[in-house]
């Protein structure tokens, strides 16, 4: 897939892709991504789905060392607080289950803002996360707007 | 057995490299002094910011990828640059002279003086010089987000400001907060940090300074771990720190420098974002982030401006609505107009270090705070709406029709749910007397220390209210001058 970001050369070191590939087992393992199909339209598509997932895991790669951590547990505890809020598995729940499963995941503590806040950053990341097809044009040597009043130049 | 550090001797070491740092760097290598400048992040060029996503580039230039969690409730999402040229690379290039009378305010409080408008009136005049600054005007028929909160302003008598922005041939990418693709914003990567790298300074990327160690009395040595994991010890006549309103307070913690108040109190503004839809096309994919803020409510610290639209960040705005919204709102962008209430408030941010790495940020929320909150809402709703908007897409899922249905869910809008971001802190140690709460004195001394000078956002005696940019390099070009202008020890 061209637009797709490579995850693994951003990562400048060992230890970051460590990280990155922690990230993006616990988020496999929380079965957010068959939420995010359900609740966000523009992620039903298999590319979108693949940044989506590419940019959360990416981002919680990204944090210090705590909260990645937190992340990671947090993540892997989804399936479990799913099954409890609903009576249903993840994995092979129906779209209106899921959709209302993760409403209701949602308004937990500390969990709800998990599942919060990977489902915003599956939504900029699946519609930000395309390289520019057209190079961006270098900055004019004009300055076409008006300088202050009282600029010094 | 663990590898021995590498010592390096310098004479005069810069921590950070974002508009504090970065003017300290460059006023010492004027000077002769031949300043390092140690940044945490990476050095990312123009190119590679074009080249990449934006998505990529909130990753690599913001600190946790633009996800510090500020805890309370609700959460607040904090977002900084963490690259060379720190915050000035992922910010709206905005630039504003601090108010006269916040000066005076300040001065009075803090008992410092030396900081007032004529004081730092040269010092803004020369970054006005050296950054481009331009009041940002309309280019029709782009920026019609930002001229319709002029034709809402208008239409109810409010007053407005031209936007005063650090660019030169702006191409109106849309890109700002996430770095300029085309090199037209004016920031530190591109303007202090070359001229100071041509005067003899030196730039180390990625390198994290995990202490500043000391016997009490003076600094003796500042300890950093380069990209390679490598770790090595500096050992400079003088330190500027300028790693942030949050990075500073923590790097003092973790060196045992007036560890308990540092960061205890960091003012922060808030920002709550507003999705409007007009009947008529707006296309606010085609613009610079704002050219017109809403200035009405400025005393009370509440700025109304356009912001950054894109696919993402409207999706992301509307993860919490349904999907239909969510779809539907997608389909119709270019009628679609973002906005961003920005509030100074009065509760504070605490910031603590953690042991592990990264900071444990809380904040402090007040009822006042709240109300303001509202009432910013209650009036971006009013101007909005005179624009012409036939759609608002407020807090709590709520879509509003017109400023009667506003007017009514505004006073029962609880801010303790809303999605609330914050890219200003400042004052985390703050420059004043120590019987008026002081950290620092008008040099950016931490009391009872020599050979660190603090010299970014945390010395500001309190909230600006409008973008900080230029109060911070101004404070900083003054920090530095007074430091040269001292007779130098032997």
């Amino acid at each position: 897939m061209s637009g797709a970001p490579d995850l693994g050369a951003l990562a400048r070191d060992r230890a970051d892709r460590r990280a990155l590939a922690r990230t993006t087992r616990a988020l496999r393992a929380s079965g957010l991504a068959r939420v995010w199909a359900v609740r966000y339209p523009p992620l039903r598509e298999p590319e979108a789905a693949a940044l989506a997932g590419g940019h959360v895991a990416g981002s919680l790669a990204a944090l210090a060392p705590p909260y990645r951590a937190a992340f990671g547990v947090l993540l892997r505890l989804v399936p479990a607080a799913f099954r409890l809020v609903t009576g249903r598995r993840l994995e092979v729940a129906s779209p209106e289950v899921l959709a209302a499963g993760a409403g209701r995941l949602e308004r937990l503590p500390v969990l709800g803002t998990v599942v919060r806040t990977t489902g915003t950053l599956a939504c900029y990341g699946a519609l930000d996360g395309v390289r520019p097809a057209v190079a961006a044009r270098a900055a004019g040597t004009e300055l076409p707007e008006r300088a202050w009043p009282n600029d010094p130049r | 057995m663990a590898e021995r550090p590498a010592v390096i001797d310098c004479d005069a070491l810069v921590i950070g490299s974002g508009a504090g740092g970065a003017v300290a760097a460059l006023e010492l290598a004027r000077a002769g002094r031949r300043p390092i400048v140690l940044e945490e992040g990476p050095e990312v060029s123009v190119a590679d910011i074009a080249d990449a996503s934006p998505a990529e580039n909130m990753r690599r230039l913001y600190r946790n990828a633009g996800l510090s969690p500020i805890h309370g409730r609700p959460t607040i999402a904090f977002g900084e640059g963490r690259c060379v040229g720190g915050t000035t690379v992922v910010n709206g290039g905005l630039l504003w002279h601090p108010p006269a009378d916040l000066l005076d305010r300040w001065a009075l409080r803090s008992g410092v003086d030396g900081y007032r408008a004529e004081d730092l009136d040269a010092h803004l005049r020369d970054v006005t010089r050296r950054l481009s600054v331009i009041t940002h005007t309309e280019r029709p028929p782009a920026n019609r987000d930002s001229r319709l909160l002029a034709v809402g302003a208008d239409a109810l008598g409010w007053r407005r400001q031209d936007a005063r922005r650090a660019v030169r041939g702006c191409r109106h990418s849309n890109r700002c907060a996430t770095g300029c693709p085309t090199g037209a914003k004016q920031s530190m990567a591109l303007t202090y940090l070359p001229q100071a790298r041509r005067r003899g300074a030196r730039v180390d990327a990625g390198t994290r300074v995990v202490r500043i160690a000391h016997d009490g009395r003076t600094v003796t040595a500042v300890h950093a771990v380069g990209p390679d994991g490598r770790r090595t010890t500096y050992r400079p006549n003088v330190v500027f720190l300028a790693a942030g309103a949050l990075g500073t307070p923590a790097l003092l913690q973790r060196s045992g420098i007036h560890a308990r108040r540092a960061g205890r109190h960091t003012a922060i503004h808030v920002n709550l974002r507003v999705n409007a839809r007009f009947a008529d096309p707006v296309a606010a994919r085609d613009g610079t982030i704002f050219t017109t803020q809403l200035h009405e409510f400025a005393d009370l610290g509440i700025l109304v401006m356009p912001a950054n639209l894109t696919p993402g960040t409207l999706a992301a705005s509307l993860a919490g609505h349904a999907p239909r919204v969510l779809e539907r709102l997608l389909a119709d962008i270019d009628h679609v107009g973002t906005y961003t209430v920005q509030v100074r408030v009065s509760g504070s941010v605490r910031v603590t270090a953690l042991p592990a790495g990264g900071l444990l940020l809380r904040h402090h929320l007040r009822a006042s705070d709240r109300e303001l909150l509202r009432f910013g809402l209650r009036q971006a709703a009013r101007v909005l709406f005179a624009a012409g908007a036939v759609e608002l897409y407020a807090p709590e899922r709520r879509v509003l029709r017109s400023v009667e249905e506003a007017e009514a869910f505004v006073p029962r809008a609880d801010p303790r749910r809303w999605d609330l971001v914050s890219v200003h802190a400042m004052a985390s140690c703050p420059m004043g007397l120590p019987e008026r709460g002081g950290l620092c004195d008008g040099y950016g001394r931490p009391y009872g220390l020599r050979g660190l000078h603090l010299c970014d956002a945390s010395v500001l005696p309190g909230a600006t209210g409008v973008s900080p940019q230029g109060t911070i390099m101004a404070f900083a070009h003054e920090i530095t001058d007074r430091y040269l202008a001292l007779p130098r020890l032997p």
